[in-house]
């Protein structure tokens, strides 16, 4: 539990005194943070699909993810399991709890619903709730395959709940099963104590990273879908009239450019 | 037998059979990603997120069989 706050500490601490370092030219440091930032930044615009949308989510999913590699490599900290208070180990694993897991997976999912609820409120309930093609229905096979369409939208929302579920059951389950891994390695025989659990703390290490970029990554895709699925229809049929415009031009040149390009395959082969 | 033998044959038995599916997908997935970047190595740093993601994905179900022998050991 203290470790949460642990984490929080340092980051408000490293808020307030690293920027005063920053300058034109990038010390150490600033290198690292640039080049990560720009990463996730071309992570959010790949799955959001525009930079301005980037932008508006960059500030809680890079907190999150900073979050969680701190977090999961607390332990590499020596000694600091060893600090207790009432025989319970004061600063253990954050995500090695599954309230707190739970409570990130529920924030981030909740993200994705409040959002796509902004944007279209009735659209969004309609994705589970699909009654309207149930009214449109004209045939049987019509009115079919609109009830099989309502009872999938309905297995939806069980969908969304398990999401939930998985996110935090995952990360929770790797970092706790890798905690477990080293003590039950330890505690074989007195020749197990020393040397031998030290490649399962790497590999806990390592999974702890790949736990933390998993969450980052699987949350974002979560928010950016249902944002997306909210936002296309409109967006889409802008970028169609574009094309409309743009329809001829290109079609001439096509016509003008694939027999070019056909003759030259023949002659290559 | 006593229900707490039961228990943690129980428990061994759930992580052990649900430990195959997870690592048979998890094996084809790295076997995929691998002979996808011995064809375009360029392409390595695309693949390699992409990766890490599904097999966690994949890797869900073997997680619920950890919970659910968790749940037999110390809850029920």
């Amino acid at each position: 539990m203290a470790s949460g706050l642990l984490i929080l500490a340092l980051a408000m601490l490293s808020a307030i005194v690293i920027p005063r370092t920053f300058a034109v030219v990038p010390g150490r440091i600033q290198l690292v943070l640039e080049m990560l930032s720009e990463y996730v930044l071309g992570q959010l615009e790949s799955a959001f699909g525009s930079k301005a949308q980037a932008k508006r989510f960059f500030p809680m999913l890079f907190t999150l993810l900073l979050f969680l590699v701190v977090a999961n490599q607390l332990t590499a900290v020596p000694l600091i399991g060893q600090i207790t208070l009432g025989e319970k180990s004061l600063f253990r694993l954050t995500t090695s709890d599954l309230n707190e897991t739970f409570a990130l997976a529920l924030l981030m999912v909740g993200v994705s619903h409040v959002l796509a609820f902004k944007i279209s409120p009735l659209g969004h309930i309609g994705n589970f709730i699909r009654i309207k093609p149930l009214l449109s229905a004209r045939s049987v096979g019509q009115l079919a395959s609109a009830m099989l369409g309502f009872a999938l939208g309905l297995l939806d929302i069980v969908g969304e709940l398990a999401k939930v579920l998985s996110l935090s059951f995952r990360i929770f389950g790797n970092i706790f099963a890798g905690e477990v891994m080293v003590v039950v390695i330890a505690s074989i025989s007195a020749y197990t104590y020393y040397i031998v659990p030290i490649p399962f703390i790497f590999l806990s290490l390592f999974s702890g990273f790949v736990q933390a970029f998993v969450f980052f990554m699987l949350s974002l895709q979560f928010i950016a879908a249902t944002v997306r699925s909210q936002q296309e229809p409109e967006s889409e049929g802008h970028s169609r009239k574009e094309d409309a415009e743009q329809y001829n031009p290109t079609i001439s040149l096509n016509v003008a450019t694939v027999p070019v390009t056909e003759m030259e395959g023949v002659r290559r082969h | 037998m006593e229900s707490e033998g039961l228990k943690i044959i129980a428990a061994g038995l759930c992580m052990g059979l649900g430990a195959i599916g997870p690592a048979l997908g998890e094996g084809f997935i790295g076997a995929k990603a691998m002979e996808a970047i011995g064809r375009n190595p360029s392409q390595a740093d695309a693949i390699m997120p992409r990766m890490i993601v599904a097999m966690a994905i994949t890797e869900s179900t073997g997680i619920y069989a950890l919970v659910i022998s968790l749940i037999i050991l110390f809850v029920v």
